[in-house]
């Protein structure tokens, strides 16, 4: 218990060097105060796409966050050391509980945006679907170890698609679901990683191989990093684009998905904070 | 043109690659004024229905007079199927927590653009590289890194554009519609009678109500309140505007179903739609 104390201090006080927000997050930390604590993801995009006419696909399906080969998260902590589990967002109990900043709040069990998840000692994300005009696959709001807000992701499906089929048209063999469990577990490395930054020379936007060299949230660095984890900032991970304008793409993808975060000296999986 | 055609394979190639996933924060467009909202909201339907010129218009004159500003709103089917308030479409938060807590997907529903984006689009969907490499400079400012590319990888709602025939040779459709949110929208049973493609209702036995229909043999579309939609392939092919049925009338975007009928090049004069010959049916 103490154990677990201590290292969500250290968790929050790494984080509040990276943020203004110190005593939020300080707040967010006594709330925390608790056992060692599981991890799940919300999934609010587990709805059907049209069921009245028996189109019952998910717009993001469950299965892109349990699905085996996306989620293993052999260094990621959680319930049996089988890392995130998925938790069904609009299923649940109506329940009244107290947030210490808000008051009480009634709702299902775990439809709050804000606070309820960590008041039930457990980590959570939220991932949303999005058609916002970002030209990303996915992005994340905020550390998950900050009470005030559950973090949330949010992920363009129709682009994790649409880059699949690319690829897949010009010969690789990529599993739309193993895509999206990528996509989903890099945003959940943001969350766990936000005060990880690899190259701090590098400010945002300032160069202009930026993505490749920023290191920022945990992201991989060219050159220093392993390219067979989900913290690649590419998608699909191996890939590298035309850094010497010669034509060529200095590295072509994986024929295969990772399956995991890395775990060699720096790690991902040695830099988690939740339940080393 | 073959130059043309040869960059956008590079640029469509290259840019498949950058689909890195930063987190949020990161710095956005000011917000746009009424008028801005309003105009740029014509231009977003303008460029997702093919009319890249207009688009590139109305884009262009709200970038000269307010710069690069950001308009979000809610397509008017949202207030259709979503009773009561709805989030102010500028306030992140209030949409996320909207969504987790009511269950409708309202981070989906909500539209934003903004010119140097719509911009950027357009030119490349015109093959116009000069018009596409200083909008694409131009979104830097609010683009991370290589994601520029990603831009430009997208598919479009109607595709790219290609010569066709001369406007004076196409024809008028015998087909009524509405607009709505500068969307045009047609009668799904005349539309589809004219365009010549085979559908079906589909109804609930227990209501007697329409829920869908289908398209062809393997297309889906919803009428309950959901863009969603399955095309003539049965591949995933949502619709920038969801249809609906008033009055025993189904309203589809008429867009989406001359993509299914192999339509290319339309557009609304004198109150009619022209379509490009040859055009018509398939």
């Amino acid at each position: 218990m103490v154990g677990g104390e201590e290292r969500e201090n250290l968790c929050c006080a790494e984080a509040g060097n990276k943020v203004k927000d110190v005593r939020r997050q300080s707040i967010g930390c006594l709330v925390m105060l608790a056992k060692v604590k599981d991890m799940f993801v919300m999934n609010f995009g587990a709805v059907p796409r049209d069921p009245e006419n028996g189109d019952w696909s998910f717009v993001i399906p469950n299965e892109a966050i349990t699905h085996p080969n996306g989620f293993p998260g052999t260094g990621v902590p959680g319930e049996n050391d089988n890392g995130f589990w998925l938790l069904n967002a609009n299923e649940g109990e109506t329940h009244s509980v107290r947030h210490p900043e808000v008051g009480w709040i009634t709702g299902k069990i775990v439809n709050f945006l804000h606070g309820y998840a960590h008041l039930r000692d457990v980590y959570a994300a939220v991932v949303v679907p999005s058609e916002d005009n970002r030209p990303r696959l996915a992005w994340t709001f905020g550390p998950i170890c900050n009470v005030a807000s559950i973090p949330v992701i949010e992920i363009r499906v129709p682009t994790v698609r649409d880059a699949v089929n690319y690829w897949n048209s010009v010969g690789y063999q990529y599993d739309l679901l193993h895509a999206l469990a990528c996509v989903i577990a890099h945003e959940l490395g943001h969350t766990i990683l936000w005060h990880i930054d690899h190259n701090e020379q590098v400010q945002n936007g300032e160069d202009e191989i930026s993505i490749l060299t920023n290191g920022d949230k945990g992201h991989h660095v060219y050159g220093q990093h392993r390219m067979r984890c989900f913290m690649w900032p590419y998608f699909p991970p191996g890939v590298v684009p035309d850094l010497d304008n010669d034509g060529a793409w200095d590295s072509l993808p994986f024929p295969n998905l990772p399956t995991d975060f890395c775990d060699s000296d720096p790690g991902c999986q040695n830099l988690w904070r939740l339940n080393p | 043109m073959r130059k043309v055609a040869w960059i956008t394979t590079i640029v469509f190639a290259l840019s498949s690659f950058c689909l890195s996933s930063p987190p949020g924060g990161y710095p956005r467009p000011p917000r746009a004024n009424a008028e801005a909202e309003e105009k740029l909201k014509e231009a977003y339907a303008a460029y997702v229905q093919g009319q890249y010129q207009k688009a590139i218009r109305l884009s262009l004159e709200v970038y000269e007079k307010y710069g690069d500003v950001e308009a979000k709103w809610f397509p008017s089917w949202v207030r259709r199927v979503v009773k009561g308030h709805l989030p102010d479409p500028y306030n992140k938060n209030e949409v996320l927590g909207r969504t987790i807590e009511s269950g409708f997907l309202f981070t989906m529903a909500i539209r934003s653009t903004f010119p140097s984006y719509l911009l950027a689009r357009c030119y490349n969907a015109l093959g116009d590289d000069k018009e596409t490499a200083r909008w694409a400079a131009e979104l830097r400012k609010w683009v991370y890194g290589d994601e520029i590319m990603l831009v430009f990888s997208l598919p479009y709602p109607s595709g790219y554009v290609k010569p066709s025939a001369p406007r004076n040779t196409w024809r008028p459709l015998p087909l009524k519609f509405r607009e709505e949110d500068y969307f045009i929208l047609v009668p799904l049973d005349q539309a589809c009678k004219v365009l010549g493609i085979p559908f079906q209702y589909k109804v609930n036995p227990k209501t007697g109500k329409r829920t869908g229909a289908k398209i062809g043999e393997k297309g889906l579309i919803s009428l309950m309140g959901r863009p969603f939609a399955r095309n003539i392939r049965g591949e995933v092919d949502d619709m920038a505007y969801a249809p609906y049925e008033e009055d025993g009338v189904v309203w589809v975007p008429f867009y989406w179903l001359a993509k299914q009928a192999g339509i290319r090049w339309w557009e609304v004069r004198n109150g009619k739609i022209y379509v490009a010959p040859k055009q018509g049916t398939k």
